[in-house]
């Protein structure tokens, strides 16, 4: 079932009324119902995957915490690591190596389960912090099975870690009101990104994208911007309804975008984007490997592999690979070039990232430095959203053809474009409110700002952007999230 | 449970206030809208105005502008519709028969059109198609409907301010005006006919198909087989025809492409005992661009000498003309309004 489907806005206010009528203490056995129905609604057999996925890592993780000696802790762990990481490479990137190394292609066509890169991940993340000591294994397989299932997040995340998610899902709770209305926001604001900015978007997007043989010059910047936002909007917006819909059974998930086109650094950028994913390959590859606390080159090898990796964890192909590696190298060249000095761990999102910000000092230098970051960021996506490496050359050696005639090559792409001056309003309109949103998300949360107003103020504002959503979204338009591939 | 009724309380109250406030919206946008379903006008008029038709064709925006009877149906009586709409597929032609079956003469003669692009989908998601569709379920009764969605059915003849999109902004007046002023001081520049219907023929072409699998589909020839079975069993006389083309439009497609069009339209036509006849190319018409209103769809002069063009060369409809009697119904323009 995806988010914004007829099927979900009936399944949802189902699920919020009959778990709060349910008695506590079965509750969860209601949500891991609702759950798998949620996941088998998409296809019936990818229960198999998921249950699997949960029988065997709910079974190591008990074996390498009982495990006597820590050679055989680490036997389990290995098992694990090379069961999950087995089954996602067989399913997911066979037919890749295939590719690159010329082998026949088998008879069989594998499926892809939705969702199995986040769930294996969010697995594989449980068992290592066990094997860690971080906190103990699930002993209840029920609790266990919904914290794999979880419906919201079950898709395109967040990455849950197990010491936050699992208690919460044992915890017996009340109905907070304020929690579920903070949530009710939080997906509206969620469908407003996905809906109305990524579904305005999206046709324009692949459309050039889809026939880059048919466009030229300028053109190829301004889609190369729209997908920036797109993505952005398609999957941010995904997770704002996954926080908000969890929110209303009083379930908090981590936070995953804050603002990230307002990054000043590749760095910051890495710690507003997809943030459940890039501290995930903080604790679980980049710091393992060594970090920063290596020599230079070694430091170099860990981001410029963390970042192959998270590159080739977004899809099987040379373009993920190549997108993860352009941002491999921003990163080392941030940490090479830096000016104060230190060699700061450049994958952590938690890290003192505001200092550089604050140090840079004047506004100019600030506004260069966000606009720097947005294009470079918008640089790699070229390759991220390219069909074909062909298509990313294409894209980025003729994205300035004929601008010594500057207004030409203006009119030009307005003329390929083909949009009436009323569709670029229409355009403009949700793009500018989504800007607006995201600043103001820096200096405060939006959310509860406008929820602390008089009545008077907040139900119109709820009214109008309820409305905003309803008038604006692109009916018709592919619904499918851009994560689910994923 | 106090504070679960509390908040579904307020709840209810978002959604009746937005539901009041787009009831408003959406009266007052279906005050300044432009009908964007003008063009499926036509069909209300059928049952008060057709009930024995005796010459018709259907097809998509080719047809709709290459057969033009105003000359059959004034000057000599014929009964005749235009079925075709822009970007009318064979499924829905076949609804429209369906739906309209028993206003045909018990002798009729329809026309086919097979564009070069009538075996493909102009959209390939389906839930897109089903919204470009929506003109349809202003004349056609949902069980003659492909895929019917009442979501839609609701959109169109209730909450039209739903499907809206940039015309939403006709909503505010003041800013109408703007954006037309705007338009004013930059009038677009006169580039020439030919370099004009060269670019539309290549979007147009582009539109047809880029980003398509499969160019010849299953499913639409399979439309048109029952198409075809249906004149049979209803005793009209069927004429495949492909209608003219500026060469500026013929051009952009390959010949190979051509070939395998023509080899499965002379299939469909041996299998059927249909006739075909192809004028896509034909140079009265291919080199003439002051026939055409674009690069693919006559005006109304080369709809005119088209008309007398087949009537001369398409022996079942010189036969039909000199066989049948008017039934003296003639023109009425009502629909046309």
């Amino acid at each position: 079932m995806i988010f914004n489907s007829m099927a979900f806005a009936i399944f949802l206010p189902i699920t919020f009324v009959l778990y709060w009528i349910c008695p506590a203490k079965y509750r969860y056995i209601f949500l891991l119902a609702a759950s798998f129905y949620f996941y088998m609604y998409l296809d019936a057999s990818y229960i198999l995957f998921l249950l699997s996925t949960a029988v065997v890592t709910f079974s190591l993780a008990i074996a390498l915490q009982t495990a006597k000696t820590p050679s055989l802790k680490k036997a389990y762990l290995l098992i694990g690591v090379l069961l999950l990481i087995g089954v996602l490479a067989l399913l997911k990137y066979m037919g890749f190596f295939l590719e690159i190394t010329g082998l026949p292609s088998p008879m069989i066509q594998l499926m892809l389960p939705v969702g199995i890169s986040f769930y294996t991940f969010q697995t594989l993340g449980y068992l290592i912090d066990v094997y860690r000591g971080k906190y103990c294994a699930e002993r209840h397989f029920g609790y266990y099975c919904l914290f794999v299932s979880f419906f919201p997040q079950l898709l395109s995340g967040p990455i849950a870690r197990g010491d936050a998610l699992l208690p919460q899902l044992k915890e017996v709770r009340t109905f907070d009101a304020a929690k579920a209305s903070y949530g009710l926001k939080l997906m509206a604001v969620g469908y407003f990104k996905k809906l109305v900015v990524a579904g305005l978007l999206t046709p324009t997007v692949d459309n050039i994208h889809g026939n880059p043989e048919n466009y030229i010059g300028f053109v190829y910047i301004i889609a190369t911007i729209m997908f920036a936002l797109q993505i952005y909007c398609d999957f941010s917006g995904y997770t704002d309804i996954a926080i908000g819909c969890a929110a209303l059974f009083g379930i908090r998930l981590s936070e995953n975008f804050k603002s990230p086109y307002f990054s000043h650094s590749i760095r910051e950028f890495w710690s507003r984007w997809h943030i459940s994913l890039s501290t995930w390959f903080r604790d679980y590859v980049y710091i393992p490997l060594g970090g920063n606390r290596v020599s230079k080159f070694r430091h170099t090898i860990n981001l410029m592999l963390t970042f192959l990796i998270s590159g080739l964890w977004h899809g099987a192909g040379i373009n993920y690979i190549l997108w993860g590696g352009i941002h491999g190298i921003y990163q080392v060249a941030e940490v090479t070039f830096k000016t104060n000095g230190k060699n700061k761990p450049a994958l952590l999102p938690n890290s003192s990232s505001n200092d550089s910000q604050e140090k840079a000092g004047g506004k100019l230098r600030k506004a260069f430095s966000l606009a720097a970051t947005f294009f470079a960021v918008c640089f790699a996506w070229v390759f991220f959203r390219a069909e074909t490496l062909s298509d990313a050359w294409r894209i980025l050696s003729l994205s300035f053809y004929g601008i010594d005639n500057f207004s030409e090559y203006l009119k030009t792409a307005v003329i390929c474009l083909d949009m009436s001056y009323e569709y670029m309003v229409y355009l403009c309109i949700p793009v500018l409110l989504l800007i607006l949103y995201d600043y103001a998300s820096l200096k405060t949360n939006v959310i509860q700002y406008i929820s602390s107003k008089k009545i008077w103020v907040r139900y119109p504002v709820y009214i109008f952007f309820i409305l905003a959503i309803l008038l604006f979204s692109e009916k018709g338009i592919s619904t499918e999230f851009y994560y689910f591939q994923f | 449970m106090k504070r679960f009724a509390l908040f579904t309380a307020k709840c209810l109250i978002v959604c009746l206030g937005t539901l009041f406030l787009l009831f408003a919206l959406n009266k007052r946008y279906m005050q300044v809208r432009e009908n964007p379903y003008s063009d499926a006008n036509k069909f209300h008029f059928i049952k008060s105005t057709y009930n024995d038709i005796q010459i018709c064709n259907l097809g998509s925006s080719h047809g709709e502008y290459a057969f033009y009877y105003d000359g059959l149906m004034k000057g000599r009586g014929y009964e005749c519709f235009n079925f075709a709409m822009s970007s009318q597929t064979y499924d829905y032609d076949y609804a429209i028969l369906s739906m309209y079956r028993q206003y045909f003469s018990e002798q009729c003669l329809m026309f086919i059109p097979i564009s070069y692009f009538s075996f493909n989908n102009e959209v390939t998601n389906e839930e897109e198609a089903q919204f470009l569709n929506a003109k349809y379920y202003t004349f056609l009764s949902p069980k003659y409907i492909p895929g019917y969605n009442p979501y839609i059915d609701i959109i169109t003849h209730y909450f039209p301010v739903l499907s809206a999109k940039e015309e939403i902004i006709k909503l505010f007046p003041t800013f109408s005006l703007k954006v037309s002023a705007a338009e004013s001081q930059n009038p677009k520049e006169d580039t020439g006919k030919e370099a004009e219907f060269r670019e539309k023929a290549k979007n147009r072409y582009h539109r047809h198909m880029d980003d398509k699998e499969e160019y010849f589909l299953d499913e639409r020839i399979r439309n048109l087989y029952d198409i075809l079975s249906f004149c049979k069993e209803n005793g009209i006389t069927a004429v495949l025809i492909t209608t003219p083309y500026t060469g500026l439009y013929s051009e952009l497609f390959s010949e190979e492409y051509k070939k395998e069009f023509s080899g499965i339209v002379q299939t469909i036509a041996e299998d059927t005992g249909t006739p075909y006849y192809d004028y896509s190319e034909d140079v009265r018409f291919a080199n003439n661009l002051e026939y055409f209103s674009d690069a693919d769809h006559l005006n109304t002069d080369g709809a005119a000498v088209f008309m007398e063009v087949i009537e001369k060369e398409v022996p079942e409809f010189g036969e039909f003309l000199s066989r049948t009697k008017p039934n003296g119904k003639g023109y009425d323009p009502k629909w046309k309004e």
